[in-house]
């Protein structure tokens, strides 16, 4: 066994361990969503948290774990997900810290804003937002209508509607993304603080994901102060929907470990329950898991490629990303079927994987669309060997 | 239509499921449930696993879980909180819990038209996509498989696998849906209420392993 694959098996079995002690939360915050709270202090909310944050912006190094020699950020990340998704998602979604407003920020900000936005978050237990889709615009990022226009004085205005925005009404400060001008290069990222008036969001209730408590904003002539708008320094080509992109894409592995998770947490339930099982049971258990394994590998291949900066790294991301998602969905729901009638109702956190992996296909770009990014790859000769 | 046999000894008239599967495409699972339940004189069907999935009951249960639907909510009970009285529900009922979802089916893709055709990608409407156009036609192709089974007067093995075709059909359409089928005030709801029934009525074997097609 090769050095960092053991430095890789320590940070799973750590995770593993963290995630356990505390359990899965989304039943305890259906029942009460204040339980939140008495989360933030567990090691897996600090250790998220702190290893969100670019060392060079941390108050304190100590993450309670050392970095694994030899994997990169997206492969710790990978692994992460899914040791804490095979226990809850919402581990995840729900805890605080930049989550993928901190891909924004890496992206676009300065160092003066990076340096207010990481010590922000330090202070205490704060959440984040990233505000990118709206009612009539999902996959269609780019057609964005939110505004941003002068105030006159100086300051920006920001008027409109975003929708399925996770953590927003728990957040302090976020992301949004809004347009300036007509066309592609017109969209700009401002960071926006949730107490200011005219901001609003409101809680969807969702059938699953429930722990990242997707919200409605409505924003209504919200001001911005001009030094909170992201990528000032930057061309207009690197700023606004590449940003998004960008954001995006270095999380993408990340949640494809997520779907891996959840499709290992039911493989692992029906392991537990295999004397309920029908007939032939087992067998049906063992080819999941041998198809989860195939997903797991393509998730760490894709997140290796990340790391190495490849040029197939985002292609392979995407295809990551549809695969486990699509497994999730396939694996939560065969193992429903497997446990005989009324499983639902007899295997709660069975149902709640179900609904949960329903949500995944969503979250950071759909099958479709990765498919026809998988494709460009495919044209373009980028995944080659 | 005809009346056609059903399971080969107990005929009824399949218009009858027409009815409740017109009724479930226009008014939503708790209607059509409310239709399903009268016309076969059924009050608490009892799954073959026990479990019953009942709208909004009269009297105080102890749900395992309720689906706030249209019009009142549904509500799954497992083995231990069914009533006595509850009784397995006859052959003409479990065929027409298929009906039920069939129609269920067809509203989804009623919802994929209207959602579809209002949304853009890059200024042209998803419902051009060639892919989209691909999934609704496997979906609809489907469903029209399904009727064709359940007015032939489908046999009880054949159940199971309706109850898992339609299933599958389901999630390929709420694909569609984007994030609204996740709000549980939108059209996924619905879905997820037919999946409950089928979850708890279907006589089903495991259905062999393999990869959602679209
Ligand atoms: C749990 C959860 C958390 C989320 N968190 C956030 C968040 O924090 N911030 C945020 O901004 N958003 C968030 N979202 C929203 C998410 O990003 C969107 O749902 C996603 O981008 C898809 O958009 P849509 O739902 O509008 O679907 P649509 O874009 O309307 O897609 C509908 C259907 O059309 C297909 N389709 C779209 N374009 C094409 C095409 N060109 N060709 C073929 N098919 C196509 C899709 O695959 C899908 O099947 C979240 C969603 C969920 C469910």
């Amino acid at each position: 066994m090769s050095g960092s694959k053991t430095g890789l098996e320590r940070l799973r079995e750590k995770i593993r361990e963290w995630s356990e002690e505390i359990g899965p939360i989304t039943p305890r915050m259906e029942r009460d969503p204040g339980a939140l709270e008495e989360f933030c202090d567990a090691a897996v909310f600090r250790y998220q948290a702190q290893l969100a944050i670019p060392p060079e912006y941390r108050v304190s190094d100590d993450t309670g774990m050392a970095p694994v020699p030899g994997e990169g950020m997206t492969v710790q990340r990978v692994v992460m997900a899914e040791e804490i998704s095979a226990v809850d998602p919402a581990i995840v979604l729900a805890a605080p810290g930049p989550s993928l407003s901190g891909g924004a920020i890496e992206a676009m900000a300065d160092p003066d804003q990076k340096k207010w936005f990481y010590s922000r978050l330090q202070e205490r237990p704060t959440w984040t937002f990233f505000g990118l889709t709206e009612p009539k615009h999902g996959s269609d990022a780019m057609g964005l209508e939110t505004t941003l226009t002068p105030s006159g004085d100086g300051h920006l205005e920001l008027s409109g509607t975003k929708r399925y925005v996770g953590n927003a009404a728990r957040a302090d400060v976020g992301v949004v993304f809004a347009r300036t001008r007509p066309g592609p290069l017109g969209v700009m990222a401002v960071m926006v603080d949730t107490a200011d008036p005219g901001f609003k969001a409101t809680p969807l209730p969702t059938l699953g994901m429930r722990g990242n408590q997707i919200c409605a904003i409505e924003m209504d002539r919200v001001r911005i102060p001009p030094e909170n708008v992201l990528g000032r320094h930057l061309p207009a080509s690197r700023r606004g929907i590449w940003g998004a992109l960008q954001s995006l894409s270095a999380f993408r592995p990340g949640m494809a470990g997520m779907a891996v998770g959840i499709a290992r947490a039911a493989h692992d339930y029906l392991l537990r329950h295999r004397g309920e099982l029908a007939a032939g049971g087992m067998e049906r258990v063992r080819e999941i898991g041998r198809r989860i394994e195939a997903g797991r590998a393509l998730t760490l291949h894709a997140a290796r490629a990340a790391d190495a900066r490849s040029e197939s790294a985002g292609y392979l991301a995407s295809a990551a990303k549809y695969r486990t998602s699509r497994l999730a969905e396939d694996v939560t729901r065969e193992a429903i079927a497997l446990l005989g009638p009324g499983a639902r109702l007899d295997h709660p956190d069975l149902d709640r994987y179900a609904r949960d992996a329903r949500a995944v296909e969503f979250m950071e770009g759909t099958r479709n669309v990765h498919r026809l990014n998988l494709f460009q790859g495919i044209v373009q000769r980028k995944l080659s060997g | 239509m005809s009346a056609s046999p059903l399971f080969g000894t107990s005929p009824t008239p399949s218009s009858t499921g027409v009815e409740i599967r017109d009724r479930a495409r226009e008014q939503g699972v708790l209607a059509a449930l409310e239709l399903l339940n009268r016309s076969t004189a059924t009050e608490c069907p009892r799954g073959p696993g026990g479990h019953a999935v009942v709208p909004e009951p009269q009297v105080q249960v102890t749900a395992a879980v309720e689906v706030a639907l249209d019009g009142g909510s549904l509500v799954a009970l497992r083995a231990a909180d069914v009533p006595e009285s509850a009784d397995e529900p006859s052959s003409e009922w479990q065929l027409g819990l298929v009906w039920l979802r069939l129609g269920i089916s067809e509203r989804l893709l009623e919802n994929c038209l209207d959602y579809l055709g209002g949304r853009t990608a890059g200024g042209t409407p998803l419902l051009v996509q060639q892919m989209v156009r691909g999934q609704l036609a496997e979906a609809r192709g489907d469903q029209i498989e399904v009727e064709l089974m359940l007015a032939q007067g489908a046999l009880p093995s054949l159940l199971a696998d309706l109850h898992e075709r339609i299933t599958r059909t389901d999630r390929s359409l709420c694909r569609l849906l984007g994030a609204s089928s996740v709000v549980e005030t939108g059209p996924g709801q619905e879905a997820y209420a037919s999946e409950l029934l089928a979850d708890v009525y279907s006589p089903r074997t495991a259905p062999e392993p393999k990869e959602s097609a679209a």
